[in-house]
C-alpha cells in the first residue's frame, strides 16, 4: 500500500450497485429499494471475479460478522457497527433428546451485541449503507427487535433515529428502545399499518429507513447467521435448520448463505433442509407452503409472538421457494405451544428466548412429531431474540412461589414437599 | 435541522398543484415516487370509478405507461406491490372489486422488509 493511501483515512465502505430481482434492471448504489421499471425488489450485485478468502484467512479475522465481508454488500472495509455478529453456537444434547433427533445446536442470537436479537446483523449492514449515502437520520418500521437494534446503533453512531412501532408492543421492547433516546413513534395499528406508513415516510423524507429504502443492504446481514453456523460447526453443515419467519427474509438468506459457502468450497456437505416456524395466529407463509400456490394471502395477526406478527410478509414467497428447494417444510404452533417451547428451551439449554424462540422450538417439536425431522438428523435451531424482552408472554404460565420465613425449618418443609 | 426533504416535499408540505386537476369529488390515488415519472410527475391523481379496479383502470387510461406497473399482463396485482384503500390492504377487503367513495384514498405501496 502506498504512503498516500495510508495517509487517507477510509471514510466509508462503498455500497455495491443494485439489480432488480424480478426483471434484472441494474441500478446505481443508493437508498432505493424499488425497481423503477417494474417495482420489484432490488438486490446488491456482487462482482463475480472478487477474491474470496479460504478457511485459514477467515479463521484469522476478528470474530464479528465482518469476517465474511466478501459476502456483504460493500467494496472496502466497513466503518460502522464493527462488532456485531459471531454469537455462540451451543450444543444442546438435552434438547435433542426432547425433540427426538440425533444432535441439536442452538444458534444463540438471544445474546447478540448490542441489542439481544439477530436484528443487530441487518442493522450493521444497513447503517454502513446509510453512512456511505450521507444519511443523518435513520429509522425503521418494527415489531420490536429492529426498533431496539436501530435505536442502539444510532445512539452509538450519533445519528438521529425515527422508530415506528405498533402502539401495543410489549412494554420491555418499547422501553428498551426509548432508553436510547430516539424519536419513538407509536402508531395506532398493526405492524403492517406501520410498514405502509414507513414506506410512505421513506418516499417523502431523506431518511434511511433500514427495512424500506435501505432494504437491499439491510437484508444481506441475515446471511451471516448461515456463515457462522457453518464455521462454528467445524466447516460443515447440519442436516436441518429451523428458523422463525416474520417477513420471511431470514429463511431466504440462510439458503443463500449455505449455498455461497458451498460454492466457495468452504464446506462440502449437502445444503441443509430448511424449516420455517410461525405462530398459528399469523402464519401466511406456512399456509402458502401448505396450499402449494404462489400467492400470499395476507392475515390480521393475533398471537403472543409479536416479533413474528407480520400479516403481509414481503419475502414470504421467496422463503417458501427456499424451503421447497431445500426439501424442508414449515409448521405453525399456537400460543400455549409457544410458551411451552420457551420453557423447553430454557429448561434443556439454559437459554431464555423470546416468543419467536418459543415458536421455533415448538415448531421443531411439531416437525419431529410429524416425521419431518428424523431421529438421525443434526438440527440447528435459530434463536433470534432474548426472553427478557417478552416477559409478559410467560408471566402467567410460570407461577412464582409464595415467600417463606427466613428460617431453616421453612426450607426443610419445602424440601420435604419437593421430595 | 436534519429533516431534509429530498426528491419531493413531504406529504405535509406537498403543494396542492400535484393533484390532477379533474375533480375534487373523485377518489384520490397516491403514487410512490418511483411511479411519478409515468404520471407527469404527479404524486396524487384523482380518478373516476366505483371500485378500486375501475379507478386504477381510469388512471391507466390517462397514463398508459403506468398500466403495466400497476397490474401484470393478466390484470393481477404484483406480489411485491400492495394497494391500500385508505388504511386497509385491499386483499383483506374485496380486492380490485372493493367499492370506493369520492373522498377515499387509494395508495400504491411497494413491499417492505420485515422488522
Amino acid at each position: 500500500m502506498s504512503a498516500a493511501a495510508l495517509a487517507t483515512p477510509v471514510r466509508h465502505a462503498d455500497p455495491l450497485s443494485l439489480q432488480c430481482a424480478a426483471c434484472g434492471v441494474e441500478q446505481e448504489p443508493g437508498p432505493v429499494h424499488v425497481c423503477p421499471s417494474c417495482l420489484g425488489p432490488l438486490e446488491p450485485v456482487y462482482p463475480p471475479d472478487r477474491v474470496l478468502p479460504d478457511r485459514a484467512e477467515l479463521t484469522a479475522r476478528p470474530r464479528t460478522l465482518w469476517r465474511y465481508r466478501e459476502w456483504l454488500p460493500f467494496a472496502g472495509r466497513p466503518t460502522r457497527c464493527l462488532d456485531a455478529g459471531w454469537t455462540p453456537l451451543i450444543h444442546a444434547p438435552r434438547l435433542a433428546a426432547a425433540l427426538g433427533v440425533a444432535h441439536c445446536w442452538v444458534k444463540n442470537d438471544a445474546v447478540s451485541f448490542p441489542s439481544l436479537s439477530f436484528k443487530d446483523r441487518v442493522v450493521a449492514t444497513a447503517l454502513n449503507a446509510a453512512h456511505a449515502f450521507g444519511l443523518q437520520v435513520v429509522g425503521c418500521a418494527s415489531t420490536g427487535n429492529l426498533a431496539n437494534a436501530v435505536a442502539a446503533a444510532a445512539a452509538r453512531e450519533g445519528l438521529e433515529a425515527w422508530i415506528f412501532i405498533p402502539h401495543d408492543l410489549e412494554a420491555a421492547k418499547v422501553l428498551a428502545t426509548a432508553a436510547f433516546g430516539p424519536r419513538l413513534v407509536r402508531v395506532r395499528g398493526t405492524y403492517d399499518d406501520v410498514n405502509r406508513l414507513c414506506s410512505q415516510v421513506a418516499d417523502g423524507f431523506r431518511w434511511g429507513i433500514v427495512n424500506v429504502n435501505l432494504r437491499a443492504y439491510y437484508g444481506e446481514g441475515s446471511g451471516t447467521m448461515a456463515f457462522e453456523i457453518a464455521e462454528q460447526l467445524g466447516w460443515r453443515l447440519p442436516n436441518a435448520v429451523v428458523a422463525p419467519m416474520a417477513g420471511g427474509s431470514l429463511l431466504t438468506r440462510l439458503a443463500r448463505g449455505f449455498a455461497a459457502f458451498r460454492d466457495a468450497g468452504l464446506v462440502a456437505d449437502p445444503a441443509p433442509r430448511l424449516f420455517g416456524a410461525q405462530a398459528t395466529g399469523c402464519a401466511p407463509i406456512v399456509r402458502l407452503l401448505e396450499r402449494g400456490d404462489d400467492t400470499i394471502v395476507p392475515e390480521r395477526p393475533h398471537t403472543i409472538a409479536r416479533s413474528l406478527a407480520i400479516g403481509n410478509p414481503a419475502d414470504g414467497r421467496s422463503a417458501v421457494r427456499a424451503i421447497r428447494a431445500s426439501g424442508g417444510w414449515a409448521a405453525a404452533v399456537d400460543d400455549p405451544a409457544i410458551v411451552a417451547g420457551i420453557r423447553l428451551l430454557a429448561e434443556t439449554t439454559g437459554i431464555f428466548g423470546e416468543t419467536a424462540a418459543g415458536v421455533t422450538v415448538a415448531a421443531a417439536r411439531e416437525l419431529a412429531a410429524r416425521g419431518r425431522l428424523s431421529p438421525d438428523d443434526e438440527v440447528v435451531l435459530c434463536i433470534t431474540g432474548n426472553g427478557l424482552k417478552t416477559l409478559d408472554a410467560v408471566q402467567d404460565a410460570i407461577p412464582l412461589p409464595e415467600p417463606i420465613a427466613p428460617r431453616l425449618a421453612a426450607v426443610a418443609a419445602l424440601a420435604e414437599r419437593a421430595g | 435541522m436534519t429533516h431534509r426533504f429530498t426528491r419531493h416535499p413531504s406529504p405535509v408540505t406537498r403543494p396542492p398543484l400535484t393533484r390532477h386537476p379533474v375533480s375534487v369529488t373523485m377518489p384520490t390515488i397516491n403514487l410512490p415516487s418511483v411511479l411519478t415519472p409515468f404520471a407527469d410527475g404527479h404524486h396524487t391523481v384523482a380518478a373516476t370509478g366505483q371500485t378500486v379496479g375501475e379507478a386504477l383502470d381510469d388512471l391507466a387510461r390517462r397514463y398508459p405507461s403506468l398500466a403495466p406497473r400497476l397490474r401484470d399482463e393478466r390484470g393481477a396485482p404484483y406480489p411485491f406491490v400492495t394497494i391500500y384503500l385508505n388504511d386497509e390492504d385491499i386483499r383483506l377487503l374485496r380486492g380490485f372489486e372493493t367499492r370506493v367513495e369520492p373522498d377515499d384514498d387509494v395508495s400504491v405501496v411497494p413491499a417492505v422488509a420485515g422488522g
